[in-house]
């Protein structure tokens, strides 16, 4: 392999050198088809050692496919992949990481109840069998690593007692620990608030600097601007451009991943700030929440103490670290999960603990996870444009309906909601994922009479949807209608919300005018740092 | 490639499934046939020799069971649950098919005829509510509580029978005087075949819960809860009540049995008389992907398949036929996948005719 | 699905097996063959290969092919509800006799013969009540179990040196029933004092095939003081064995001769020759005797009795013999009522 640090030895990685050589890679004519979609087309792709690779395109461009194919996950129709020059057939998870090539999912693969330290060394060569683990040497080698790199964690901590910044490290730490010499990083930033998307820019320089290559995926065009030493533009499962640092124009970028659509070039920034400061909203109380908590089954508190009015007409956005109870508020104020304290009035109905809200009482809600908890996979975009409203769509007859009269019903829908393609007879998982947000949206916002709770509405969709998705949102306020907003994404509550309160460990801060907010001091609030 | 060469491709893959597990099944039948000695010819002419109207009519007779069943455990399995219950609900629902019958032995013979065929509804449905309920209510799994049911219920309606309903030296309860016409009357060259017109009640069953799971806003709630119980909450559907619905309606219609053996053939309640019909209604379901319309020409084919094992059994052993059942199932659900996964790719292809590119 | 799926392919590989056996043993012709004349026999779900009188029926009717010159086929239905078509199956062809073997063949049976006046119809264990009229073309076969229970336990009294013997029953039914009376009074009618243990295995089907508990039985009424127990239960009487077995006591077996399944435990069984009544109702086909009606065959007939052989000689003493030969006489010349329930 001409690497002489590769690691080889049973538990002896190499982690913290000074220079390691990372591979140079090129992804040549890669093809792949699924179920009659070119997912891949003809992609050429060279990753140079030592850089950082911005990896950018609306939801469907490809971009995980392509990075799944490099990780041995998928097996490309046609096309070669050259690892340092020589032809290699990726198979397995396992040969990209023999090659020094490993991945950080979106969804991160730690077992919860088991330490940082087991997490990192699950499956590593040479702990195979019944030998006992060394925990002692393990240990000190990884607090070794963890300071050089300033990961800030605790190898006999447990995983669910970290945070997602935390988790983020440890799956670092665990490629770092095999080897990996390119780390491909799937939207690592979405779920991160700003003081620890800081840090991950801080750790993924640093391992530039060491000679490690980072290939990260997203749809933050400012951070491609802020990191990236090349990025790559796909649409449609094809290269549309690449550029190099310096020369990386934000402009040029948003066009070549919108394509020619004029409508869709303006930039989503230059909307926003065509809107006035502050509107002027109603005094009618549609939502207010008293004292609310909420402790789970085992007892643990989930939420304590909230306490907030919401009126018509207005936005009020919660921001905060995904996991700090935005979930738990955002399905309780929803009427999905009773709650243990306090009191929920919704309109003129007011909620005490152990109550539930009846079905045709509960607000609209775009719940958090879209397809485990919004949409039907296998359910057609009709179907699932009708559920929750089957009893009172327009097409019910008392006998019945037909499917024609439905598909009648629903394609208007998904023409004004642009999902893309329009065809009623699809099924929701042939969506990408911004198609199904958006079709999602316009189920809830159409249920909605009055309120409508939003969480992480645009979380990894691309640009073109979340425009559509805010502009929904944006018009049911127009209307005098009340939008409670969960985001992680504080770009989109800034954009959005009329008031903007900060939700850490279950507490929820004062809501403030967005005139008034000030970002240093929200960032702070999100880590729990302010007061 | 031209739309109708692929709408027709797309028909080939569709059927694919069920033309390999019958190939296959024919293939091992003959294998079998040789390696007992038996020449293939002897045995299609056995089989043809006895494949009169009378054999014709026994399959539809055994058909309108396995329609009932499998009508069963296919709408349950709609709302995303699995019923191993119709054999017990269908033997509590005939029973008290008969029970009814025979109370309401002096009331006019449409009023007596309605109330048993009622009885064998709501007899199957108590028995598919109890499992329904226990899921709904305490989250229990179904597949256990509906596999002790079975016991339970086999064991009770035994012991009724043996000790306090059967007449002496039988295990069957009186005559029940309400009778369902069989279909010799109507059609005499079937005649002695246990067909009758409960065949038209499971017709109209399929019927009915295809337009009900389809074409009713009740239906897409239950589908819903099957497809994605977890977005059907969030969307504000009542889950629990879905599945003890869809509970209640897969017991009834499993009980519906009664009509076929009570009301249409014997007119009394037999111990014993249900033999696994309510397992072989999984195959059938399962045969039939769970969609109602497709389970009667199910039914239909194991109903045929039973038949002709009887027809040839003194050639070829009767566990033949259990054979061949279980291939068909495996080649069916080996090939399934198969067919997904070719069929999707085609109606991709049907749906974006402009990325034509090999 | 998984576990159906699983059943399916336990039922697969026991089949391949079974096939693979059966080609090894080598073919058999059968089916209906020219001029001979052909005779269909229907089993009852799960009937061949009982060990009992479903097999004492095929014994019957190999017989008639050996020493008659028929031919035969049978049949094992898969259903309950087969066992009316297999019966129309053999009528609609050129089957001249057709028999159903068991009680559940009755109702069936009758409705089969109604149709095929001018064939000939057997049922074993036919269950007859008053008022039944019994169609000219069919038989009813009956048999008194009740006298052959009777010697047995008349044998058990002889037997025993407690005082004590037991009946441990299958199924609570009637049928059983009949069993329990005739044994019981055969002991009685030897020794006035003896008492006589009894259990049923339980209520429903499951009560003849449920061997842990005969032994359960079995086992508590050996502490009871009986030592020596009949059964008549089906393979639960094998529990009733393994008591024996393990207590060094006495028992008696049912249906067909069961010495091999405890050695020198197995004091005689108890035997239905289904295999006699059938050869017998063929062989008055054959020559022209054939009469429909109800037969009932008890000790007189031959059609009950009790095994006697080697290895029970020596509880089956010529002294006894001589004994139980007197009682035999005695029912069937009407002394000694033989009561059924």
């Amino acid at each position: 392999m001409g690497n002489p640090r590769a690691p080889t030895t049973e538990l002896g990685p190499e982690v913290s050198g000074a220079s390691v050589r990372a591979p140079d890679v090129r992804l040549e004519n890669i093809t792949r088809r699924f179920a009659g979609t070119l997912a891949n087309d003809g992609i050429d792709l060279h990753l140079r050692p030592a850089t950082i690779h911005a990896l950018v395109g609306e939801n469907g461009a490809g971009k995980s496919t392509l990075m799944r194919i490099l990780y041995g996950l998928v097996r490309p129709d046609r096309g070669r992949i050259r690892v340092d020059h020589r032809p290699t057939i990726l198979s397995s998870p396992a040969q990209a990481l023999g090659l020094g090539i490993g991945m950080i999912h979106q969804h991160f693969m730690l077992v919860p109840v088991m330490t940082v330290l087991e997490n990192i060394v699950l499956g590593t060569e040479g702990l195979r069998g019944l030998r006992a683990i060394p925990k002692a040497h393990l240990a000190e080698t990884l607090s070794d690593l963890f300071e050089s790199y300033g990961f800030d964690l605790d190898p006999h901590a447990r995983i669910d007692a970290l945070g997602v910044g935390g988790r983020q490290r440890v799956e670092i730490a665990r490629l770092l620990f095999r080897g990996a010499r390119l780390l491909i990083c799937d939207e690592p930033t979405a779920v991160l608030a700003p003081p620890e998307v800081a840090s991950l820019f801080r750790i993924l320089r640093r391992l530039r600097e060491e000679g490690r290559t980072v290939v990260f995926i997203t749809h933050k065009l400012p951070e491609v601007i802020e990191l990236a030493d090349f990025v790559t533009v796909l649409r449609r499962g094809r290269v549309v451009g690449e550029m190099k640092a310096g020369e990386i124009s934000r402009d040029k970028l948003v066009q070549w991943i919108m394509g020619e659509d004029p409508r869709a070039a303006t930039s989503v920034a230059e909307d926003a700030r065509s809107e006035p400061e502050v509107r002027p909203h109603g005094e009618e109380v549609v939502l207010a929440v008293e004292h609310l908590g909420l402790r789970d089954p085992q007892g643990r508190a989930r939420l304590g103490d909230v306490t907030f009015r919401l009126r018509a007409g207005e936005i009020l956005g919660v921001a905060g670290v995904a996991g700090n109870g935005q979930r738990e508020l955002a399905e309780v104020v929803a009427g999905r999960c009773p709650f243990t304290a306090g009191t929920l009035s919704l309109g003129a109905a007011r909620y005490a603990p152990g109550q539930t809200v009846p079905a045709q009482e509960r607000p609209a809600l775009i719940p958090e996870d879209r397809t485990s908890e919004g949409l039907i996979g296998d359910f057609r975009l009709w179907e699932n444009l009708l559920l929750g409203r089957q009893h009172g769509a327009p097409f019910m007859r008392p006998l019945g309906y037909t499917h024609a009269a439905a598909r009648n019903w629903a394609r208007p829908q998904l023409e004004r909601f642009r999902v893309e393609p329009p065809d009623p007879q699809l099924s929701a998982d042939a969506l990408s994922g911004g198609n199904q947000q958006k079709l999602l949206c316009a189920r809830e916002s159409a249920r909605a009479r009055g309120l409508l709770v939003a969480c992480q509405p645009t979380r990894g969709i691309d640009i073109a949807s979340t425009r559509l998705v805010h502009a929904t949102l944006k018009r049911f306020r127009d209307l005098r209608g009340s939008v409670l907003l969960v985001s992680a994404d504080l770009d989109e509550i800034l954009e959005l919300s009329d008031r903007v309160a900060v939700i850490y460990r279950g507490r929820l801060g004062t809501p403030v005018p967005r005139g008034q907010v000030d970002l240093e001091e929200l960032g702070r609030a999100m880590v729990g740092v302010s007061g | 490639m031209k739309t109708w060469r692929l709408r027709f491709a797309l028909f080939g893959i569709q059927s694919l499934p069920v033309v390999c597990a019958l190939c296959v099944a024919a293939l091992l039948a003959t294998l079998i046939a040789i390696l007992l000695g038996v020449s293939p010819g002897e045995l299609l002419t056995l089989l043809a020799s006895r494949f009169g109207a009378y054999a014709w009519g026994q399959v539809l007779f055994k058909a309108t069971f396995l329609t009932f069943t499998g009508l069963s455990v296919a709408l349950a399995f709609s709302a995303g649950l699995f019923n191993i219950g119709a054999e017990g609900q269908a033997v509590v629902g005939s029973l008290a098919c008969a029970l009814v019958g025979l109370a309401a032995a002096s009331a006019p013979a449409p009023v007596a005829l309605c109330l048993a065929i009622g009885a064998a509804f709501a007899g199957g449905a108590l028995w598919g509510f109890v499992p329904g309920y226990l899921k709904a209510r305490f989250g229990t799994h179904e597949v256990i509580n509906t596999i002790m049911l079975n016991f339970v219920a086999l064991a009770a309606v035994n012991f009724l029978v043996t000790r306090y309903l059967a007449l002496p030296e039988t295990v069957r309860t009186a005559e029940v005087p309400a009778a369902l016409p069989r279909l010799d009357s109507l059609l005499p060259f079937m005649h002695g075949s246990a067909a009758n017109t409960s065949l038209a009640l499971a017709l109209l069953a399929v019927i009915a819960a295809h337009y009900f799971l389809h074409h009713t806003a009740a239906g897409f709630a239950l589908r819903a809860v099957g497809r994605g119980m977890r977005q059907a909450q969030v969307a504000g559907i009542h889950a629990s009540r879905q599945i003890v619905l869809a509970f209640v309606l897969s017991g009834g219609i499993a009980g519906l049995v009664g009509t076929n053996f009570v009301l249409g053939y014997k007119h009394y309640y037999e111990d014993g008389f249900s033999g696994g019909i309510g397992f072989l209604g999984i195959a059938v379901a399962l045969l039939a992907r769970n969609e109602p319309l497709a389970v009667f020409p199910a039914a239909l084919l194991f109903g045929f398949l039973s038949q002709a094992g009887l027809a040839v059994n003194s050639l070829l052993p009767r566990e033949v036929v259990e054979i061949l059942t279980g291939v068909i199932l495996l080649v069916f659900i080996a090939t399934e996948r198969l067919r997904r996964t070719w069929s999707q790719g085609t109606r991709g292809r049907l749906a974006h005719p402009g990325e034509g590119r090999p | 699905m998984g576990r159906a799926d699983a059943r399916w392919m336990g039922r697969l590989a026991l089949a391949c097996l079974a096939a693979a056996l059966i080609v090894g043993c080598g073919g058999e012709e059968s089916g209906s063959g020219g001029e001979r004349f052909h005779v269909g026999l229907v089993f009852d779900v799960g009937g061949l290969g009982d060990k009992s009188f479903n097999d004492s029926a095929h014994r019957g009717l190999l017989r008639a092919e050996r020493e008659l010159g028929i031919s035969s086929e049978y049949f094992e239905p898969a259903h309950p509800s087969d066992r009316e078509a297999a019966l129309r199956l053999l009528a609609q062809g050129d089957t001249e006799l057709i028999i159903g073997v068991g009680f559940l063949f009755t109702d069936d049976i009758k409705a089969v013969a109604k149709d095929f006046p001018d064939k000939g119809f057997v049922c074993v264990d036919y269950s007859w009540s008053e008022g039944d009229a019994v169609p000219a073309n069919l038989v009813g076969l009956k048999f008194r179990e009740e006298e052959g229970s009777f010697l047995v336990g008349a044998l058990a009294a002889l037997v025993s040196e407690t005082g004590v013997i037991g009946f441990v029953g299958g199924m609570d039914i009637p049928l059983i029933h009949k069993f329990e009376a005739g044994y019981r009074a055969g002991g009685q009618h030897v020794n006035g004092q003896l008492r006589v243990l009894v259990n049923y295995a339980g209520v429903t089907g499951e009560a003849f095939a449920n061997p842990s508990k005969g032994k359960e039985l079995a086992l508590a009424q050996y502490e009871q003081g009986a030592d020596i127990i009949f059964h008549a239960a089906g393979s639960t009487g094998l529990g009733v064995f393994e008591a024996a077995r393990k207590k060094g006591k006495l028992a008696i077996g049912v249906d067909a001769d069961q010495s091999a399944e405890a050695p020198e435990l197995i004091v005689t069984s108890m035997v239905k020759n289904v295999d006699v009544a059938v050869f017998e109702e063929i062989r008055r086909v054959v020559s022209g005797q054939f009469e429909g009606g109800i037969r009932v065959l008890g000790l007189r007939e031959g059609a009950v009795g009790y095994v006697r052989n080697e290895e029970n000689a020596r509880w089956l003493t010529p002294e006894r013999v001589r004994q139980l030969d007197r009682i035999q006489a005695e029912i069937v010349a009407g002394n000694i009522p033989v009561p059924t329930e």
